[in-house]
C-alpha cells in the first residue's frame, strides 16, 4: 500500500467515523426529544383523566395545573390524531424563544410547537397562530404535510386545540402550500371586511375543498410549518380550521 | 424591520383641518336634553288613537266593550283589519291580504315541519306550565333562587308523562295552588308580576272579536305537537288564534320580571320571546297570532307600570329583587347568555321575516307611558330621554300589525335596553354613582349615529360600546366614559374636562376629531399590544393626568406610537404621567405626530433589537400570569410592575432641545441600519413593522452524513479493490 492510498483510506476512515458520529448524534436528539415529549404527554393525559370536574369558566383547567408549574409559558394543547401531533403550546414574548426550546427551557433542534407572541393566550383573537418545525423524523409538525394527501384530509377533517382555559373542536377549511411572500400570520383585522377577504384568499388558496362556512364571528386558528415544495428557505405548509368550543 | 424615524412617518388617517381650541369653552353642561339639532320634542310627543290611550283606558278592555273604538286591546291590534276581515261567525271571516296570511300559514307549516324533539319538548311545558313560572328561566342563573324565594311550583315536570298524548295536563302549581307566593321572602315581585297580569290583561275579547282561527284549522300541514292534541279544543267558534294568550302571559310577566331585574333585560326579553315562539313550534298559533299577542302585552305591561296605584308595587318588587335575589349567588344554568344569539333571535321574532306591506317611512311614534318599561333600567335618564331611547331604537314602519297609532308595535324593548340608537339632539347624562346599580356603571351596547352631542356628567361610569358614528361630540364633565369599541367616541371631538376617560380596547380606539383634556382630567390607556393607539384625528390638546397600564407584556418599541394626532396644541402636554407594567426607566416623548413611550437608558441595546422583539430582558423567564382578568402577562410586566409619576414640569414638543434625548429623533440611523436586516417575508403591522415568519425547517443534515458515510465506505472500498486488483 502507498502513502497515497494510505491517506486516502485514513481520510474515508475519519469521514466515516465523524458521519457515523454525527447520525448518532442527530438519532439521539430525536430519541431524547421524543422522550422528553413523553414525560410530558404522559402527565397531561393523566392530568386529563383525573380532572373530572368541570372548571368554570375562565380559570385554569385543572389538567393544565401541574403543566404551569414545569412552564408558565405553556398556553394550550394541540392534539391532532393519526399524526405524532400531541403537544403543549408555548408562548413566549417573541417568535425565536421557542424555535429551539422545549418547553423545559432546554436547547432543543425540535424546539417546541408555540403560539405567535402576538396572540392572545386564550385564542380570543381573531387568527390565532401556531408554528412548529417540520422534523424530518415526522415529530412536532412533520406529519402535517399528511393534510396535503386528500385520502388523509378526508378522514381527517377535525382537531382539537386546547386553551388552558377552554378546550376547541378545529374544523379544517384550507390546507395549502405557500411561500413567506404570502403574509398569512396577521393576528389583527381591524375590520370584518378585511378578516373576511383574508378569509376568501385563504379559501381560494386551499388544495382541498370544503363546505366549512366561517364568518366574521368566527376565529380561526392556523397551523405553520416549513415546507420544501415551493421554495427550500422560505416555501411554507399552513391549515387553517375554524374553532368552536366543546364542553 | 420597520422602525421609521419621525419625519417621515406618515399618518394613517387623513388628516383634519385643525379646529380652535376656543370651542371648549363653549361646552357648558346641562341636566336635560338640550336644544335639538335636527328634531325636536314634538317627535316623541304621543300620538292619541281612536280609544284614547292605552295607559288610560286599559281597565276597558272587558267583554261590555267590543269595538277597536271602546276596547283598547282590541283597538291596539287594529291594523290587523288591513289583513283580515272578522266574520260573523268563526269560520266565515275575509282573508283581505293573500299574500301576507299565506306566509302566516305557510310560515306555521315549515316551522311546525322543522321543530325538533327538543322544541318541541320545551313548547309542551311552555304550554302547559303556569306562564309566569316558564317566564322565571329568564332569570338565568338566578331562577333556582326565585323559585325557592318566591315558593314558585308547577305540577307539570320536566319529563313529558307518556300518557300525554292522550291525557290533558294541568298545571297545579305550587303547594297553596298558585304559581308563587306574595307572603314569601320575594313576595313584592311575585305581587308585581301578579298585578301587572291582572291589568285588563286578557286576550279573550280581541280574541273574540277578530275570530281568526288557529293554525291547525287553517291547513292541516300545520301538526299540533301529539303531546298537545288533548289541548285542542272541540268548539272552534270560541277559540280564536288572534292574539296568542300565552305570548300576551309570557310577555306580560317577563315585562315585570325584566322591571325588577333590569340587569337581565335583554335575557329576559329573549325568554318571552321564545316563549311566544314556542307556540307556532306547537303548531297552535300562527307568527300573527304571537306578534299580536307581544304588542298586546306591552301596552298592558306599560299600563300598569304607568299606574300610580302601582307604585308601592313596582318599587317594592324592584327594591326587594336587588336586596334579596341579587346578592344572593346565583347558580342555576342560564340559557341567555350569549347576547348575540339573544338579540338575533329576538329580532327575528319581531317580524317574523313578513315584508313591509305599509309606508316605511312614517317617523317612530313613542307610545304615551311607554317609557315606564325601561324605568329601571335607565334611572338615571329622565322621562323624556327614556322616550328618545325607545324613539331610536324602535322598528321601522310598513309591516303588519305593527303600526298601530300609538306605537306600542314599533317599541323594539330588546334594543332600547342597550341604551340610544342615534342621538337625534344634544344627550346628557347625569349618573350618580353614589345610587349605585346603573347609576353607579352601565354599558350602551348599540351602535349610535346622529347630530346630537353626548355630555357625561355624574360620578358614575358609562361605557360605550357599540359601533357609533354619532358627529356631536363628546364632552366628559365627571365620572368615567369608557370606550369599549374603536369607535365608540363617535366621529366629533372629545372633550375630557374633569373626568376620566378610560380606553381598553385591543385594536385601540378612534377619536374623529380634535381631543382636549384639561388640567383636571385623566386619560387611562391599557395597552397590550402596539395595535392599541388611540388615534385621533385632530389636533390634541394635553393636560391633566395620563395613565398608561401596560398588559400583557408589551413593552413598546421607540417608534410605536401610544397616541398619534395630527397636530399638537403648542406647549401642550400632560402635566403627570403614571406609567404601569413598565420598567421605572420609562417616559413619554411628544414629537409632532404622536406620543411615545420610550426607555431612556437603553438606546444602544434598541439599535441591535428587532422592533416587535422586547428587550432582551423579556426573554427566557417569562412566567405569564394566568389571571384571565387581566390577561396572561409576561414577568416583564409584572415584575416591574410598578407604578412611576412623573411630574413633567416643562412642556415638550417636537422642536425643544429635549428631544434629542428622547428616541423618535435618534431612531433615525437604528433605523436604517436595521431595515437593511429585514427578511422580506411576511406579516406587517398597519404601522409597518414586520414580523418574520418563524423559520421552522429541521436543519439536521442527516441527508449528508448518510451522503458522507456512503462516499467514505465506497471511497475506501475502491482503493482496497485497486489495491487487490493490482496484485493479481
Amino acid at each position: 500500500m502507498n502513502w497515497l492510498q494510505k491517506i486516502i483510506l485514513l481520510t474515508c476512515l475519519v469521514v466515516f467515523l465523524f458521519s457515523l458520529i454525527k447520525i448518532g448524534g442527530i438519532g439521539f436528539d430525536y430519541v431524547q426529544s421524543e422522550q422528553v415529549m413523553k414525560e410530558i404527554q404522559v402527565q397531561y393525559k393523566g392530568n386529563l383523566q383525573e380532572s373530572k370536574a368541570i372548571a368554570s369558566e375562565n380559570s385554569v383547567r385543572s389538567q393544565f395545573q401541574s403543566l404551569l408549574d414545569i412552564n408558565p409559558n405553556i398556553v394550550g394543547w394541540l392534539t391532532i390524531d393519526n399524526t405524532k401531533i400531541d403537544y403543549p403550546i408555548l408562548q413566549s414574548s417573541d417568535n425565536n424563544h421557542y424555535l429551539n426550546r422545549n418547553y423545559k427551557e432546554e436547547t432543543s433542534k425540535s424546539g417546541s410547537i408555540f403560539m405567535d407572541f402576538r396572540n392572545k393566550s386564550d385564542a380570543q383573537d381573531r387568527q390565532t397562530i401556531i408554528y412548529g418545525h417540520q422534523m424530518k423524523d415526522g415529530s412536532m409538525f412533520g406529519q402535517l404535510d399528511k393534510f396535503l394527501d386528500e385520502d388523509f384530509f378526508s378522514q381527517n377533517k377535525e382537531f382539537q386545540f386546547d386553551t388552558i382555559y377552554e378546550s376547541y373542536k378545529v374544523e379544517i377549511f384550507s390546507v395549502y402550500v405557500t411561500t413567506t411572500d404570502f403574509n398569512y400570520i396577521e393576528t389583527d383585522f381591524p375590520t370584518d371586511e378585511e378578516y373576511l377577504d383574508f378569509i376568501d384568499v385563504i379559501e381560494e388558496k386551499s388544495k382541498m375543498r370544503t363546505d366549512i362556512q366561517v364568518t366574521e364571528k368566527d376565529n380561526i386558528i392556523t397551523l405553520s410549518t416549513c415546507n420544501e415544495l415551493q421554495d427550500p428557505e422560505d416555501g411554507r405548509l399552513v391549515l387553517h380550521g375554524k374553532l368552536t368550543k366543546t364542553n | 424591520m420597520a422602525i421609521k424615524c419621525n419625519e417621515t412617518r406618515e399618518k394613517r388617517k387623513s388628516k383634519i383641518p385643525v379646529l380652535a381650541l376656543a370651542a371648549v369653552i363653549c361646552f357648558q353642561g346641562s341636566n336635560s336634553v338640550l336644544a335639538a339639532n335636527s328634531l325636536d320634542e314634538s317627535a316623541i310627543a304621543p300620538q292619541e288613537a281612536s280609544y284614547g290611550y292605552y295607559v288610560d283606558n286599559y281597565a276597558n278592555n272587558n267583554s261590555s266593550n267590543m269595538t277597536p273604538e271602546s276596547n283598547p286591546s282590541i283597538g291596539v291590534l287594529s291594523e290587523f283589519h288591513d289583513l283580515w276581515e272578522p266574520g260573523t261567525s268563526w269560520d266565515n271571516g275575509t282573508v283581505l291580504n293573500e299574500d301576507i296570511h299565506n306566509y302566516n300559514i305557510a310560515k306555521s307549516i315549515s316551522i311546525t315541519e322543522n321543530r325538533t324533539d327538543e322544541e318541541a319538548k320545551a313548547a309542551y311545558l311552555i304550554d302547559r306550565r303556569h306562564q309566569n313560572y316558564s317566564a322565571i328561566a329568564g332569570l338565568g342563573p338566578h331562577a333556582d333562587n326565585f323559585i325557592a324565594g318566591a315558593n314558585a311550583g308547577t305540577t307539570i315536570p320536566d319529563e313529558i308523562p307518556e300518557d300525554a298524548t292522550s291525557v290533558g295536563y294541568d298545571d297545579g302549581s305550587n303547594n297553596n295552588g298558585v304559581w308563587a307566593d306574595q307572603n314569601s321572602s320575594l313576595g313584592s315581585m311575585v305581587g308585581l308580576i301578579d298585578t301587572i297580569r291582572n291589568s285588563g290583561a286578557s286576550t279573550s275579547n280581541a280574541k273574540a272579536y277578530y275570530s281568526y282561527k288557529r293554525p291547525f284549522r287553517w291547513s292541516e300541514d300545520v301538526s299540533v305537537i301529539p303531546t298537545l292534541v288533548p289541548r285542542i279544543k272541540e268548539d272552534p267558534s270560541t277559540d280564536g288564534g288572534f292574539p296568542s294568550g300565552h305570548t300576551n302571559a309570557g310577555y306580560l310577566a317577563s315585562y315585570g320580571f325584566a322591571y325588577a331585574v333590569p340587569e337581565r333585560y335583554e335575557e329576559i326579553m329573549t325568554r318571552a320571546s321564545e316563549m311566544g315562539n314556542s307556540r307556532i313550534v306547537a303548531g297552535m298559533h300562527s307568527p300573527l297570532d304571537v306578534i299580536g299577542g307581544r304588542v298586546m302585552a306591552t301596552a298592558v305591561a306599560a299600563s300598569a307600570l304607568n299606574d300610580p296605584n302601582n307604585k308601592s308595587v313596582k318599587d317594592a318588587a324592584h327594591a326587594q329583587a336587588h336586596e334579596v335575589l341579587l346578592t344572593q349567588e346565583g347558580t342555576s344554568e342560564d340559557n341567555y347568555s350569549d347576547y348575540e344569539t339573544n338579540k338575533q333571535n329576538y329580532t327575528e321574532r319581531l317580524t317574523y321575516g313578513f315584508e313591509q306591506i305599509g309606508d316605511t317611512t312614517k317617523p317612530m311614534v313613542v307610545p304615551k307611558g311607554a317609557e315606564a318599561l325601561i324605568e329601571t333600567r335607565f334611572p338615571y335618564l329622565d322621562d323624556a330621554q327614556r322616550r328618545w331611547v325607545l324613539y331610536t331604537t324602535g322598528l321601522p314602519s310598513g309591516y303588519p300589525v305593527l303600526d298601530d297609532t300609538e306605537g306600542w308595535g314599533r317599541l323594539n324593548l330588546f334594543a332600547a335596553a342597550g341604551g340610544y340608537e342615534a342621538f337625534e339632539n344634544d344627550v346628557t347624562v347625569s349618573m350618580d354613582a353614589a345610587r349605585g346599580g346603573f347609576n353607579e356603571a352601565d354599558t350602551w351596547k348599540n351602535d349610535i349615529d346622529g347630530s346630537g352631542k353626548l355630555t357625561k356628567s355624574g360620578t358614575g361610569a358609562l361605557t360605550l360600546s357599540g359601533d357609533n358614528s354619532y358627529t356631536g361630540g363628546t364632552l366628559l364633565e365627571e365620572g368615567t366614559l369608557a370606550a369599549n369599541s374603536g369607535s365608540a367616541f363617535g366621529e366629533g371631538e372629545v372633550v375630557n374636562t374633569e373626568g376620566t376617560l378610560i380606553e381598553n380596547v385591543s385594536n385601540g380606539v378612534t377619536i374623529g376629531n380634535n381631543f382636549t383634556q384639561s388640567e383636571a382630567g385623566t386619560l387611562d390607556l391599557t395597552i397590550g399590544n402596539k395595535e392599541e393607539v388611540l388615534d385621533i384625528n385632530g389636533e390634541a390638546t394635553f393636560d391633566g393626568t395620563l395613565k398608561l397600564n401596560f398588559t400583557d407584556g408589551f413593552i413598546p418599541d421607540a417608534d410605536t406610537p401610544i397616541i398619534s394626532y395630527d397636530a399638537l396644541a403648542e406647549k401642550s402636554a400632560f402635566s403627570k404621567v403614571e406609567i404601569t407594567g413598565l420598567p421605572d426607566n420609562y417616559e413619554v416623548s411628544y414629537d409632532a405626530n404622536a406620543l411615545y413611550v420610550v426607555d431612556s437608558n437603553s438606546q444602544e441595546e434598541e439599535e441591535n433589537e428587532s422592533p416587535v422583539v422586547p428587550p432582551s430582558e423579556t426573554g427566557d423567564d417569562n412566567n405569564p400570569s394566568k389571571d384571565p382578568v387581566t390577561e396572561p402577562e409576561d414577568d416583564n410586566a409584572s415584575a416591574t410592575e410598578t407604578t412611576k409619576e412623573t411630574e413633567e414640569t416643562d412642556t415638550v414638543d417636537s422642536t425643544t432641545e429635549n428631544e434629542d434625548k428622547k428616541t423618535p429623533a435618534k431612531l433615525e440611523d437604528a433605523s436604517k441600519e436595521s431595515n437593511n436586516s429585514v427578511k422580506p417575508v411576511t406579516s406587517s403591522s398597519a404601522d409597518g413593522d414586520v414580523v418574520e415568519n418563524p423559520k421552522t425547517g429541521d436543519d439536521t443534515n442527516i441527508i449528508l452524513y448518510v451522503g458522507l458515510l456512503a462516499a467514505s465506505a465506497i471511497a475506501a472500498a475502491v482503493v482496497i479493490w485497486q489495491r487487490k486488483f493490482r496484485r493479481r
